[in-house]
């Protein structure tokens, strides 16, 4: 038989792989094929079990149907509500696990539901507004923890108090009428609760509320019912009840009974320990009994709406336990996410989740997005990364940081390059060459540094504005970039020229020539401009170029006027006063620089 | 650098409060009296939110776990706050991201925030950082000028343009009439409110390319300055000898540095916020001593270092109360608000 059950499962499920609703229907179908061979073996069982009655089958090796029968229940059940969790969404969960429960759960015994029966009918017979049987209230209590709803308006219905002259509002009634309105939200319960505290508040006749038993299984009963925490850890007497309530009702929660969901098993303390954990910590131990029972998905969706923070918590704590390790699969079977491990998937879906839900949660969708290696989970980081404005350069050094930190190399050049494209446009051309240098474009780099050049050179040096915003350029960038940069090498080396040139410092000026004129990729436009200002330097009285110097001014004078370059006869440097004319000619220059090189020669 | 395993909410509550948003800037409000500790916090969607943290001891107790109460909050246009200073017990200044400095009123009671005024002291771009000296505003920015506006006016009084070729990031009073400037491009530069540029300049020729996040300037020793780095490294600068100050560098993070404080009842020691999602305390000395973390790891337990880790989200920013020794206030990306002795 198992093996014919475990031909139908493989068969189903090859079959319906493709579609989540296909899925669905296979895991129907297959659930219905147990359930017809669990009625079959019932039927076949001798004298009809009462479902009530515990049997140990396991003891009783001989009754091998009545084995068969105990397990394929048990698997059907077990069955049905991983499907109605994890599979089915088309109606209400809570609905869905209380016919669950009423269909799998032991009711409570008949034996104890007739007795206290038979003592309600004796006291309404005798009219009697006490009800004496001690187990009337527990056992109504009992129906409630367990959602039994039609035993418990069953068992109430023979109080002797509707049997006498009730009003609308008597606190019976409104018990009966809650009971037959479950389930619902907590929350409109608790705005429907009445004070129990005085009994004539409730309305009606006070004569309805008979007894102090009457009173109190009265008010644990709407306890129980609006979720009271400290009524219901009274009432029950084993983690199933508690687990129970908790389980039904509020696995649709607002926040106010989500957070009662969460607090309500470390109050409760009646948890056991897992033997392997070595650091107990209650708050942990709580959660993770909840999600034994396997409603983890439901809760965690829920909470991923209504509460974040929470369901980091949550997730943590599954992750810090191994509960989101990769799921072991049948052959033939496909995890529904994909390749992704079960871990992976869900903090992929949980980060994608918080970034969808709010922008102030980006940055911790982005701290988990960062933890997890694969390829999805990069793509979704640099998605995020990406559409964040970087407004302030706060946020700016944050994306930086996170991309270079996780090798995003596509989000750093879109930043830089972005960064550059503002700076340029604000004419901060220091900032827009550095960024476009680490966007990895030189090219766009170079073409500032050249306009920088060109501008720098446009206007006299006595233009306040060019050299301050020359001094913006030289200063922004580092020593290593300059040296990259042929423009700025030549733009940093004429500063200094220029600079010298200023303060007299003739030795270091007719170095700093030299140093454009031969060793450095300078621009023939821009010989011709240092080489007027080396006439200054020619026809000074002490001999600051030697003659190898001379030589090279001459030899490049002469590369220039071979080359058609257009000659300006304008200078870089600053003019004193009386000092030389303003427009140079190359016949100029060629003689101070012989005159020079005799006296370099005599020098020499 | 960012943890390798899943961020880790604390299994206890270690929180004050959770803010809705981001937090991008928490200070302290002086004055706090009847145990009552006020401090405000500014986040990325524009909103300056007053706390109060409650204790009556005058001593913080290490480790103790503090929680803040929410008082008030007011939106300042919608723009991601950048910086705070207070003024007094009953003003805070908050500067934003369009670029806009707002004048905020705190009640007595502590129970309304009210938007007094604002003005616009840079021409363009965000404004990063802002501090306070008797009725004088100091504010610096991305485009790199350094703005002094006299509070009871709201008038400019000084503006220094092109201050820096790169964004300054942070600016900090020095004296009566000096400022310190800290840029993006690792400079710090002092600026005189009487002068029309900046005065000096300085750079840690080792480390060139390190930009600065943040400064802090020694309570009573003006030439120790304090930066907060790129690199996850604080630099003290001694600007005794203008002509060639000298630096000590040390590595408290693994990430960028955000914000740095001199703690007031410790001012032999520094306290900075990281994007690595910790807070650090640890002594530095003005003798020119190696590296205390090359001396001191992480796992020392001696008092030249103390840290708190595993605060998920980057620390973005940190400030100590004045009233109580030792117990600071911290605040980050996950809108935590931490208020703790470390």
């Amino acid at each position: 038989m198992t093996r014919n059950l475990a031909g139908s499962f493989i068969g189903t499920f090859k079959r319906a792989l493709d579609t989540r609703g296909e899925v669905v229907s296979a895991s129907v179908e297959f659930r219905k094929n147990i359930e017809g061979h669990v009625l079959a073996l019932g039927s076949q069982l001798s004298g009809g079990t009462d479902a009530g009655q515990a049997t140990n089958v396991f003891e009783d090796a001989g009754n091998e149907l009545a084995l068969e029968h105990h397990v394929l229940s048990r698997s059907l059940a077990a069955w049905q509500l991983t499907e109605l969790v994890l599979l089915r969404r088309d109606s209400s969960l809570a609905s869905q696990l209380l016919a669950w429960i009423n269909a799998f759960e032991p009711q409570p015994t008949r034996a104890s539901y007739d007795a206290v029966h038979a003592a309600t009918a004796t006291a309404t017979a005798t009219h009697s507004l006490s009800v004496t049987h001690p187990s009337f209230w527990p056992y109504i209590h009992k129906c409630l923890l367990r959602g039994h709803w039609l035993a418990a308006v069953a068992l109430l219905q023979k109080h002797p108090a509707f049997q006498l002259k009730q009003t609308k509002d008597s606190p019976f009634n409104a018990l009966l009428n809650h009971i037959q309105s479950m389930p619902k939200l907590a929350q409109m319960l608790l705005l429907q609760r009445p004070s129990l505290t005085r009994p004539g508040r409730c309305g009606g006749d006070p004569q309805s509320v008979a007894s102090a038993a009457d009173i109190a299984g009265l008010v644990t009963s709407f306890g129980i019912l609006f979720g009271d925490l400290k009524i219901i850890v009274e009432a029950v007497h084993n983690p199933d009840d508690a687990m129970r309530p908790t389980s039904i009702w509020y696995t649709e929660p607002h926040l106010d009974s989500l957070r009662t969901f969460i607090e309500f098993p470390l109050q409760l303390q009646l948890l056991p320990t897992r033997p392997s954990q070595t650091n107990y910590n209650p708050f942990e131990q709580a959660i993770l009994n909840l999600f034994d029972l396997q409603i983890d998905v439901a809760v965690l969706n829920h909470l991923s709406h209504l509460d974040p923070m929470i369901s980091a918590h949550l997730i943590h704590i599954l992750d810090a336990h191994s509960r989101l390790d990769e799921a072991e699969g049948v052959d033939g079977y496909v995890y529904f996410g994909g390749e992704d491990a079960m871990r992976v998937q869900r903090l992929l879906e949980y980060a994608t989740s918080l970034s969808a839900t709010s922008q102030d949660l980006i940055w911790i969708a982005i701290e988990y997005l960062c933890t997890l290696t694969s390829a999805s989970a990069k793509t979704h980081l640099e998605t995020l990364l990406l559409s964040i404005p970087a407004t302030t350069p706060f946020i700016f050094r944050k994306l930086v940081s996170i991309a270079t930190s996780q090798n995003l190399s596509t989000v750093l050049t879109t930043l830089h390059n972005k960064r550059a494209d503002e700076m340029k446009h604000r004419n901060r051309n220091g900032e827009a060459i550095t960024h476009y240098t680490a966007a990895g474009f030189p090219e766009r780099a170079a073409s500032v540094s050249q306009t920088v050049l060109k501008t720098h050179l446009a206007k006299p040096s006595t233009n306040k504005n060019t050299h301050a915003s020359t001094h913006q350029v030289i200063t922004q960038l580092s020593p290593t970039l300059i040296k990259q940069s042929q423009h700025l090498a030549v733009l940093s080396k004429l500063v200094s020229f220029q600079t010298f040139y200023k303060q007299k410092q003739w030795k270091q000026a007719a170095s700093a020539a030299i140093d454009l004129l031969t060793r450095l990729p300078t621009p023939k436009w821009v010989w011709t401009r240092v080489l007027v200002d080396c006439v200054g330097l020619l026809e000074l009285n002490e001999c600051v170029l030697g003659v190898e110097e001379t030589f090279e001014v001459v030899k490049c004078l002469e590369v220039v006027v071979g080359s058609g370059e257009e000659w300006t006869g304008k200078g870089v440097c600053e003019i004193e006063e009386g000092g030389m004319d303003v427009d140079c000619s190359v016949e100029k220059v060629r003689l101070a620089a012989s005159r020079n090189l005799a006296r370099a020669m005599m020098v020499a | 650098m960012l943890s390798s395993s899943t961020p880790a909410p604390p299994t206890t509550p270690r929180f004050a409060t959770f803010n809705a948003s981001p937090i991008s800037k928490v200070r302290v409000v002086p004055g706090g009296s009847g145990g009552r500790l006020p401090f405000v916090t500014g986040d990325s969607s524009g909103k300056v939110t007053l706390f109060s943290a409650s204790t009556t001891a005058n001593v913080a107790k290490p480790g103790a776990l503090y929680t803040a109460q929410r008082h008030a909050d007011t939106v300042l246009k919608a723009n991601a706050v950048t910086d705070i200073a207070a003024v007094d017990p009953h003003t805070v200044v908050a500067a934003d991201a369009a670029g806009v400095v707002h004048v905020v009123g705190i009640a007595a009671d502590l129970a309304t925030l009210t938007l007094k005024s604002s003005f616009n002291p840079h021409a363009w771009g965000a404004v990063t950082a802002i501090h306070v000296q008797s009725s004088q505003v100091v504010s610096v920015g991305v485009d790199a000028s350094v703005t002094f506006t006299d509070l009871s006016t709201l008038k400019k009084t000084t503006s220094i343009a092109d201050a820096d070729s790169s964004a300054l990031t942070g600016v900090k009073w020095r004296s009566a009439h000096e400022v310190v400037v800290s840029t993006d491009s690792g400079r710090l530069g002092l600026v005189d409110d009487r002068g029309k540029r900046v005065a000096s300049a300085f750079q840690d020729l080792q480390h060139p390319d390190i930009g600065l996040n943040c400064v802090a300037v020694h309570p009573s020793l003006q030439y120790s300055i304090a930066t907060g780095c790129q690199d996850g490294s604080v630099k003290v600068w001694d600007l005794r000898n203008l002509t060639y100050p000298e630096i000590q560098t040390f590595h408290p993070h693994s990430s960028e540095i955000w914000d740095i404080v001199f703690p007031s009842h410790d001012p032999t020691s520094l306290l900075t916020a990281s994007q690595d999602g910790s807070i650090t305390q640890f002594k530095y000395n003005h003798n020119n001593m190696a590296d205390a973390f090359t001396k001191h790891r992480t796992s020392d337990k001696s008092a030249n270092v103390k840290k708190v880790e595993g605060l998920g989200a980057s620390v973005n920013s940190v400030d100590c109360f004045h009233e109580v020794e030792g117990l600071i206030v911290a605040g980050g990306d996950a809108g935590q608000v931490l208020v703790t002795n470390i």
